[in-house]
């Protein structure tokens, strides 16, 4: 589904990917961990394409497409979501308005029938039950005044709406209570299918607890350093990284 | 009363502004200097309001002006309201626009509402300019006599090749005691057309007044609107949307005077510029030595869209009373890319997602409109200016 291969990508002339390697399968689930400021978010920013990383090696297919050359949207279109570390207030801007036109837009250029407003209603009851997010939030302005939590149902609630085929969760769990977490990690569980796969960062072995992962990467410096199975995050956990990041690697 | 037939902007009595003078800085007055504009006179000749979108059955009444003067023929005047109609009065200290509208307004009309009442629909002030080089000053007074509760739409029409105008509205509201009055003002404006206006509204003892504004197109809009809060538990709002795109000159002065004590007054002011547009703001709040117990709220935020488009946004608070609760807030800078960003990874396109990042913003200027019809035609203006 994804494969990333020797990918750099630097910020104000400062180099943080630095040849990142990662093949993502369908019906996977991959978890990334790894220190403050490796480049865990760089790596989902540049994936979804934000501008303000400049690539400058390596290559990032997606389902068969070079997705360093899409845009944003058009990467939403071809069924990828990042669940954003730092979700953005976006005052004056409904909540519901947004997301239904997110969701024709995204059919419309898959060719597919919009959404009329009675489906649409439907869909946005069911999924709201599923990720237990306030029905009064999807009424408001996205994100804004919302509780740090409420951001993080929020952006499992825009997923569940959008139904990707390849999910980036950025530290969703960090910031929610533990009811929270196993709602969110229920409703990843839900939707997670033998068509979809997930990238999830996170910094805690709990989640692997809910969320089972098939592979666990650490990613440091700007490359992914070590994979293994579940058992590694519980590794981490106990040890942290020192083990890995002050030995000497071998490919 | 103005024996002319047109607004000629040569006349020597006229005393133009400079950039030296302060409110002026930015808005240039010269470009009429050789001016001239035809003022139309008499009843309309072919125009049809209602091919303008114009809906009368929607209002409580209508009051057409043409060349200025009220046209008793194409108006709807209900049975409540008597029209008045004299010499126009004398502007206050009004530098320039007063002394336009001083000289070539004709008459001054008087709207009064009589005691006690209120109406379900809104009333329509329409100005109409039919032909190309066509101007009117109209010098309008409206009475709302105690408890009367009223809303008035103000609307300017342009006939098909009306291009090049001059209207210049000077505006009264005298809201007496007890009294509420909206004000709708539709400042969507003929190509290269002009349009000078001066609103005053006179608050009495605890009486509101709720202006709302939007402004759009033309090579110049110039409003002054004034707020006197004179008698106590008064209300009064101004909230404005200017819309500026290609060479569009938008410029709003505002002034909100607390004379007396236990008064409220809220502003909102939303700019935006794109192409060579220019906006400017600059509002004043003014209270008295007097005015204790004032609370005045001033807010304004503009969203420059291009790198030849300008914002001059300026607060200007005067406050010489101790015991008030004023705030103001003033930020101008580039839409935000962070949110634009979320949008867009959400699978709006771009354009999509400016625009509904543009609507947010700006539609926050008409919270609080009771009329679902004129909430709808201030969205529509605004939905023009984003969809072009
Ligand atoms: N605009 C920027 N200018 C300069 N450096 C930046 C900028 N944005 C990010 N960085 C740097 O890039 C590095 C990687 O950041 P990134 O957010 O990807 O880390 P992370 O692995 O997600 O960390 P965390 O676990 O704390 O979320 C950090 O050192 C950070 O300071
Ligand atoms: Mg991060």
């Amino acid at each position: 589904m994804l494969e990333i291969k020797g990918l750099e990508a630097q910020i104000e002339d400062k180099q943080i990917l630095k040849g990142l390697n990662l093949k993502v399968n369908a019906g996977e689930i991959h978890a990334i961990m790894g220190p403050n400021g490796a480049g865990k978010s760089t790596l989902a920013s540049v994936l979804s394409g934000r501008e303000d990383y400049e690539v400058t090696g390596g290559s990032a297919v997606f389902l068969g497409d070079d997705l360093l050359e899409m845009a944003p949207e058009e990467r939403a279109w071809a069924g990828l979501f990042l669940a954003f570390q730092y979700p953005v207030e976006i005052p004056g801007v409904n909540n519901t308005t947004f997301l239904k036109t997110a969701i024709n837009e995204a059919r419309k250029q898959r060719g597919e029938k919009e959404l009329n407003a009675k489906d649409f209603l439907l869909m946005l009851k069911e999924k709201q039950k599923l990720v237990e997010l306030d029905l009064s939030l999807t009424k408001r302005a996205v994100n804004e005044g919302f509780s740090g939590g409420e951001k993080k149902r929020n952006e499992i609630f825009q997923m569940a709406m959008l139904q990707p085929k390849l999910a980036i969760l950025d530290e969703t769990d960090s910031g929610l209570d533990i009811d929270a977490l196993r709602v969110v990690s229920n409703g990843v569980n839900k939707l997670r299918s033998k068509e979809n796969a997930f990238i999830v960062i996170t910094h805690y072995q709990r989640l692997l607890d809910y969320i089972v992962p098939d592979f666990v990467h650490v990613l440091h410096d700007g490359k992914i350093i070590k994979t293994g199975d579940k058992t590694l995050a519980l590794k981490l956990e106990k040890e942290g990284y020192d083990w890995i990041t002050k030995q000497p690697q071998t490919a | 009363m103005s024996e002319f037939s047109t607004i000629d902007f040569s006349h020597q009595s006229l005393d133009f502004p400079t950039k030296k003078d302060e409110h002026f800085k930015y808005t240039s007055m010269g470009n009429l200097k050789s001016k001239g504009f035809d003022i139309p006179s008499g009843v309309l000749s072919s125009l049809d309001i209602e091919k303008h979108g114009i809906e009368k059955a929607n209002y409580a009444g209508v009051f057409v002006f043409l060349g200025g003067c009220f046209s008793h023929e194409n108006s709807e005047v209900p049975k409540q309201i008597r029209i008045e109609s004299s010499s126009p009065r004398k502007k206050e200290n009004n530098v320039f626009i007063g002394s336009v509208n001083q000289l070539f307004s004709k008459e001054n009309t008087r709207i009064v509402l009589k005691d006690n009442q209120s109406a379900e629909k809104p009333y329509l002030i329409l100005h109409v300019l039919e032909e190309n080089n066509q101007g009117a000053c109209a010098d309008i007074e409206i009475k709302l006599s105690e408890n009367t509760n009223a809303s008035f739409v103000q609307k300017v029409i342009y006939g098909e090749n009306a291009s090049n105008t001059y209207l210049n509205l000077s505006t009264y509201l005298d809201v007496e005691t007890h009294a509420q009055v909206n004000f709708y003002n539709f400042e969507t404006i003929s190509a290269e057309g002009f349009l000078h206006q001066q609103l005053t509204a006179d608050l009495s003892k605890a009486s509101k007044c709720h202006i709302f504004s939007v402004s759009t197109g033309g090579a110049q809009i110039r409003s002054n609107i004034n707020l006197k809060l004179n008698g106590e538990n008064g209300f009064g709002q101004i909230n404005g949307l200017q819309l500026a795109s290609d060479s569009n000159h938008i410029d709003h002065h505002t002034k909100i005077e607390h004379l007396v004590p236990h008064c409220e007054s809220s502003e909102l002011y939303k700019l935006l510029a794109e192409k060579k547009g220019t906006c400017v703001f600059n509002g004043k709040v003014h209270v008295y030595k007097d005015a204790q117990k004032t609370n005045a709220y001033q807010s304004s935020a503009g969203i420059i869209m291009s790198d030849q488009a300008t914002i001059y946004a300026k607060p200007e608070l005067e406050i010489y009373a101790d015991d008030v609760k004023c705030s103001h807030g003033c930020t101008t800078g580039a839409l935000d890319k962070e949110a634009l960003f979320y949008l867009r990874s959400r699978g709006l396109s771009e354009k999509e997602a400016r625009k509904l990042l543009l609507e947010g913003f700006a539609l926050e200027v008409f919270q609080g409109i009771d009329y679902k019809m004129v909430l709808d035609e201030f969205q529509s203006t605004a939905d023009l200016f984003f969809n072009a």
